[in-house]
């Protein structure tokens, strides 16, 4: 009994007495992934610096609420925060960041960076001004979709992101939340960039009615669309490749739109008043390195590769789609053509203000824009179709209200107005089409 | 030594639970050092927190009221008919209670998602022709899987209610001439009232508060959900604190309504012998109780049985049943870091909960029932009511109470889990060894005392041996609570090492690849840890298990 | 000095006095009773006497030593509860030699002296057992045996017989008696009912509302009562109101409502005094005498070798005569008779 006790105590005091030791990362990335690099980088680094490093993961839900969590943080405690790391959800997190000025730079090896391209279709690999953050990995966007589920209800292949717009998916089409998952932000900043301000929003509002649910995370979005409950969604290449593996190809597929699409590098960053400075430095070193890419791109099992997941990102160097294991089988996002000319400074601006227009105009009110959307496709009544695509703000004005966005009060009043819009908007739109 | 463990009990319970408390009440209405109703305004002029505080509402109103149409018949039932298998069947209705509805949505998700087995089952059988969307946009599911969860408690509630009172009080009415409509109204009902509403205030409570089932179904436009997602961004949105306010507010009223009623009735105490007639149920009756109370468990049970097939398959996609079945989730559970920390982390924790508890419980029941210390009244409304008060709460309250202090969950969550754990279930252990220590007598003691033994000796050989049955019962209980408890784990741990079982299931269930397979399987775990529990709780004191899961 | 002594002892709960300035002194080797209605304050007694309660005032000495202040465990008082207070998580033989062990007594010690109690007290058979599942008369054998193994200076028994029937209580009653002969113990019986003290007690003391009325051995308190509480507590009595007219010789004359009666008198008695003259039913005699009165029988009750008629004196009061079945010829209810009550048999109380 006295044994069990002192066996208890122990265990409750172990994580106090080893705190503070650990490299702690914020990072939204899923488990595999978690599980995959604190294995290979302990080796790593015990190899390199005879001494094992432990990695700690925190996740609050996905990367805009990893942000959110940071900057909260901070506000208590500017000095740091007792994590050292922000990991994941592109690389918009990273201009906000340093914009804050919470990010602590660090220039890598000339050897990596020589292996590092500047940029990828446009838009930067890394921070090449200050070396505050780098992209460890190549993501592109694209549709998810159940062959299964498309092959009973006999609904086509969608080929790009204005076929989500389609009644025929009424219901069927997996969307997330981008207040929550940064993946799909991307997605409708791209959409928003492809078919630029007003047919973006025609196609985002026109893909929300036929939503069926918008999931917080990007995975459960990846999930429910392999169970049946969804047969197509928005989904990063990543999430898709594992549900793919997983359900078999014969059962699921994975688009990237032509010419409508972008590759957008996973970025890392070390956090002001990081406690672990240099072990935060060697796991960029590690995550550059050949080794630590090749870790992203090699399928379970093989050499070289991940033990138990296979992680299905793109490395951000070019060197290792040389590897004989790729050279066939592998798509390069450096010789993708078609991508999209986007804009990356446009983007990270109005990150804050295209998710919080999403949540006002589409999220928090779609049930009405549901009910609305579906009144539109019993009753062609196109006065009723054309109120449905009104919207509150102009292209015009975004950049008066991006400029403003910092300040609670003014962000408050616009989100409440723009959602009592939407709502008396959909209001509407179902009492037109009833007449 | 007595005094300062007196004083200690008090010290805990106001540092850990009234100060919180506290702090939630002044950062809701303390807006830069002044009274304000500013964080109420903008929280109540926000639509989507509208919606949210009319959805728990609705949802914990739909549940109250699908819990009474099943949990009271059924009640009925077992309390005046007699029919084979009776016993039996009153033991089944306590599985529903070892599965956490939160796990159950998990396994759950296989059964109603639009091509999950159900609706693969309704089409084959050329029943519907289109999948039903059973799950909708997450508040149907979360309705379908508390009221599963919840009913045993209402059924458990008004069965004592029932045995409470003697039948000869409705034959009474119906021998003056009363109908059987009037005899309900008149007599049955207002008798069953007290236990009808502590049962319908517990539901209501917990229907309010629950976090993990909504999460598992994304429903988001509720009050619990979203006070978990203001956590992220309480120093710089504190619209989280009026939230957290709004279910104080309503869980404390109910518990002050409860406690009200269940005082004012005199006739539930102290009553020597109740004549329990049951009626024999014969013919059609008969087949028609068992085909109800057949299809009910049937239902009940989904969810048990949804978890175990999806723990054991190696595939189950478009398929009724899985198409292989598979033991490795089980070995993955006890090989994978973040599982087995999990394990490890809620064995621990719950252990240390449990050992707070029984030795705060025992010092706590023992205060009350034995001495005459000034102040006892407010210690036993202290330890009482965290009963009312939703773990929820409690774990906001910690987080933003805590934070850069040695305590802060941020860096080290142990300590205020522990706390949390065994301050919710401090309640159940101070009411089993108060009742305990009432039914022994005190000459007990003396009668150690007279013969010459000590203080230390008595307690040893006498007082203890004889109170604590009660306290271990207790105690297991406790113990099986902490293990899988949700919302707690989910807000206070933060770093995976922290992870309890909840927060582990959560987190794989959320990855891509084997996630919710390796969650069902630790989950049914889990379920087995509690339901031996329960068995063995049970065991040790001949007392019903049922009482553990009333108020008042 | 006695070998237990109570000195002006009082005890307040609140604003009730349950104790006023009680004395009592216990001798060696006697069953000493304390007898008196529920509310008298016995109990009170017996756990200040125990130590479970301290006085507000007075002294508690164990032969010569003052024991007010100390534990309960340090007493060595011994005590047989009401409810017998048996511990249900231990045998027979555990809950006996439970008071050995606690004082440390050698192993061997305990069990040669457990086994000789468990012989006296004729438990042996029953010594694997647990208390609940023994009779109320094996219950009550165990309390008796757990008390006295520890060889207490004095043992208190709080109403031990009280939660058993009529015909058992009987049989421990010499039970006790026989116990009490055999191990040389000094007892201090509680009880409110007055047959066992009589039966039992070398002296009683008689308690109400917190004070002692009288103490005694059983004859003289039965035939000598000091007050009218004591008297009517022991047992039935007549009792009339009147004056004392004259006082000679040890002989006081009362002038009450039946006529002038002779009775010894104490000391206390003046002349002109109001007094009450009491008499028991069984003492009186069919003749005419000193003291000669007459009534009028309004109704029989038959007890079997005695039987009580109620009657009716000419002045309307209601009285008691208890006499043997055999002299019962003469009296019918309805008819007239005349008694007496010899000097001696009538008892005067000065106060109210």
């Amino acid at each position: 009994m006295r044994n069990k006790l002192l066996w208890c105590v122990f265990f409750l005091l172990s994580p106090l007495l080893h705190s503070g030791q650990n490299l702690v990362i914020i990072s939204p990335h899923w488990e595999g992934v978690r599980i995959e690099l604190t294995e290979a980088f302990r080796k790593w680094h015990l190899e390199k610096y005879g001494e094992e490093a432990e990695i700690e993961w925190i996740d609050q839900g996905g990367a805009s609420d990893n942000l959110k969590y940071v900057e909260s943080l901070y506000k208590k405690n500017p000095g740091g925060i007792g994590i050292d790391m922000f990991f994941g959800g592109g690389i918009s997190p990273y201009l906000r960041l340093k914009e804050l000025d919470l990010l602590e730079p660090y220039k890598v090896s000339r050897e990596i960076l020589n292996a590092l391209p500047r940029a990828c279709a446009g838009v930067p690999n890394y921070d090449d001004r200050d070396f505050s953050w780098y992209g460890i990995v190549l993501s592109g966007f694209g549709i998810l979709y159940n062959k299964k589920v498309l092959d009973y209800l006999g609904l086509p292949v969608p080929s790009d992101w204005a076929s989500l717009a389609d009644p025929a998916y009424y219901t069927w089409v997996g969307n997330g939340d981008p207040r929550h998952s940064g993946s799909l932000h991307m997605m409708y900043e791209i959409i928003m960039q492809a078919y630029g301000w007003r047919k973006g929003w025609d196609i985002i509002l026109a893909m929300s009615g036929n939503t069926k649910n918008f999931s917080a995370s990007a995975s459960s979005v990846a999930r429910n669309t392999s169970s049946g409950e969804v047969a197509v969604s928005l989904c990063i290449d990543s999430y898709a490749l594992a549900q793919i593996e997983v359900s078999g190809a014969e059962n699921m597929g994975f688009v990237l739109p032509e010419n409508l699409t972008v590759i957008n590098p996973d970025a890392i960053g070390i956090l002001k008043g990081a406690e672990n400075l240099n072990v935060a430095r060697h796991f960029i070193d590690y995550l550059l390195s050949y080794e630590g890419q090749l870790l992203w791109m090699q399928k379970k099992g093989k050499k070289g590769g991940p033990k138990e997941y296979s992680l299905n990102r793109f490395s951000i160097r070019p060197d290792v789609y040389d590897h004989p294991d790729f050279k066939a089988t592998i798509f390069n996002p450096y010789t993708l053509k078609g991508a999209i000319d986007y804009n990356f400074d446009l983007a990270s601006k109005r990150w804050n203000l295209l998710n919080d227009m999403m949540g006002a105009m589409v999220i928090d009110c779609h049930r009405s824009l549901r009910r609305a959307w579906k009144s539109t496709l019993s009753n062609k009544s196109r006065a009723a179709v054309r109120r449905f695509f009104e919207l509150p703000v102009d292209s015009g004005l975004q950049k008066f209200f991006w400029e403003n966005w910092q300040d609670p009060v003014f962000r408050n009043h616009h989100i409440n107005q723009w959602l009592n819009f939407s709502i008396e908007k959909y209001g509407s739109v179902v009492r037109m089409s009833r007449i | 030594m007595k005094k300062a463990l007196y004083l200690f009990c008090f010290a805990f319970l106001i540092y850990f639970f009234v100060y919180p408390l506290g702090h939630i009440l002044s950062q809701s209405f303390v807006v830069g050092g002044k009274f304000s109703l500013a964080i109420f305004k903008s929280a109540l002029g926000n639509y989507v927190v509208r919606r949210s505080i009319l959805n728990s509402f609705m949802l914990g109103i739909l549940v109250v009221i699908s819990t009474t149409v099943t949990g009271v018949p059924l009640a009925f039932l077992f309390a005046r008919y007699r029919f084979p298998g009776k016993n039996l069947l009153r033991a089944l209705f306590f599985l529903p209670l070892i599965a956490s509805p939160f796990v159950g949505a998990i396994g759950m998700m296989q059964l109603l998602s639009r091509f999950g087995s159900i609706n693969l089952f309704l089409m084959k059988a050329g029943i519907i022709h289109h999948p039903v969307s059973w799950i909708g946009s997450g508040f149907l599911g979360i309705f379908i899987l508390e009221t599963l969860h919840l009913y045993p408690i209402m059924f458990l509630n008004i069965s004592s209610s029932l045995n409470n009172f003697d039948i000869s009080a409705e034959e009474a009415s119906y021998n003056l001439g009363g109908s059987f409509a009037t005899t309900f109204r008149r007599i049955t009902f207002p008798l069953l009232m007290p236990g009808y509403f502590a049962a319908a205030s517990i539901i209501f409570i917990w229907a309010l508060t629950d976090l993990g089932t909504p999460l598992v179904f994304e429903f988001k436009d509720l009050v619990s959900v979203q006070i978990f997602n203001s956590i992220k961004d309480i120093n710089t949105n504190p619209q989280g604190y009026a939230l957290v306010f709004f279910v104080i507010l309503i869980t404390l009223m109910l518990f002050i309504l409860a406690k009200r009623l269940i005082e004012k009735r005199p006739y539930a105490s102290g009553r020597t012998s109740v004549n329990v007639v049951e009626k024999d149920l014969g013919g059609r009756k008969r087949l028609l109780a068992y085909a109800a109370v057949g299809l009910l468990l049937f239902l009940s049970l989904l969810p048990h049985m949804s978890i175990i097939l999806t723990s054991i398959s190696k595939r189950w996609f478009f398929t009724i049943f899985p198409a292989e079945y598979t033991g490795e989730f089980y070995r993955t559970v006890f090989n994978h870091r973040l599982t087995r920390t999990g394990i490890v982390n809620s064995l621990m924790l719950s252990s240390v909960s449990t050992l707070v508890d029984v030795v705060l419980g025992f010092a706590i029941g023992f205060f009350l029932a034995r001495t005459r210390l000034k102040g006892r009244q407010i210690l036993d409304l202290l330890v009482m009511l965290p009963l009312a008060i939703p773990g929820i709460v409690v774990s906001f309250g910690y987080f933003s109470l805590f934070s850069n202090t040695p305590l802060d969950p941020r860096n080290n969550p142990m300590v205020l889990l522990v706390i949390s754990y065994s301050i919710r279930r401090l309640p159940y252990l101070v009411r089993s060894t108060y009742s305990s220590f009432q039914q022994l007598s005190e000459s007990l003691e003396e009668a150690s005392y007279s013969v010459g033994a000590s203080v230390m000796t008595t307690f040893r050989r006498i007082t203890f041996p004889l109170v604590s049955p009660g306290l271990f019962a207790g105690g297991v209980l406790a113990f099986s609570f902490s293990v899988m408890e949700v919302s707690s784990s989910l807000i206070l741990a933060v770093r995976e090492r922290h992870y309890p079982i909840a927060k582990v299931i959560y987190t794989v269930a959320g990855r891509i690849t084997d996630g919710p397979y390796v969650a069902c399987a630790l989950g049914v775990l889990g379920m087995a840890l509690v339901g031996l529990s329960y068995y063995a709780s049970s065991r040790l004191v001949a007392r019903k298990i049922g009482e553990f899961f009333k108020i008042g | 000095m006695g070998i237990l002594t109570v000195k002006d002892v009082s005890k307040s709960f609140g604003q009730a006095k349950v104790l006023d300035n009680v004395s009592i002194t216990v001798e060696e080797d006697e069953i000493f009773f304390i007898l008196g209605p529920s509310g008298c304050g016995k109990t009170t007694l017996l756990r200040i006497i125990t130590g479970f309660l301290t006085p507000d005032s007075g002294q508690v000495y164990l032969g010569e030593r003052d024991i007010t202040g100390l534990a309960p465990a340090n007493r060595n008082i011994g005590m047989v509860f009401q409810n017998y207070a048996l511990w249900p998580h231990m045998t027979v033989w555990q809950n006996v030699a439970y008071g050995l062990e606690v004082k440390k007594v050698a192993e061997d010690m305990i069990k040669s002296k457990t086994d000789r109690v468990l012989e006296i007290t004729k438990l042996a058979p029953f010594r694997d057992k647990f208390p609940p599942h023994l009779s109320g008369g094996q219950q009550q054998r165990v309390a008796l045996a757990r008390a006295i193994i520890a060889e207490p200076g004095v043992l208190l028994l709080d109403e031990p017989l009280s939660n058993l029937d009529a015909k058992l209580r009987e049989e421990m009653r010499s039970e006790i008696k026989r116990i009490q002969k055999d191990t040389g113990i000094t007892m201090i019986y509680v009880t409110h009912d007055q047959k066992e003290a009589m039966s039992l007690g070398d002296r009683i003391t008689v308690m109400n509302e917190g004070r002692i009325m009288q103490t005694g051995a059983p004859v003289e308190l039965y035939s000598r009562p000091s007050n009218r509480f004591v008297a009517s507590f022991l047992g039935d009595v007549n009792i009339l109101p009147g004056k004392v007219a004259a006082l000679s010789g040890g002989l006081a004359e009362i002038e009450t409502s039946e006529g002038r009666l002779k009775a010894a008198a104490g000391g206390s008695i003046s002349c002109g005094q109001d007094v009450e003259v009491a008499f028991r039913p069984e003492n009186v005699l069919f003749r005419r005498g000193a003291n000669s009165m007459k009534c009028k029988i309004t109704g029989i009750e038959y007890y079997g070798e005695t039987f009580r008629a109620d009657c009716l004196t000419p002045s309307g009061k209601a009285i008691q005569l208890k006499v043997f079945a055999g002299e019962s010829r003469r009296l019918a209810a309805g008819s007239e008779v005349e008694f007496d009550v010899e000097p001696q048999h009538l008892i005067l109380f000065g106060e109210k």
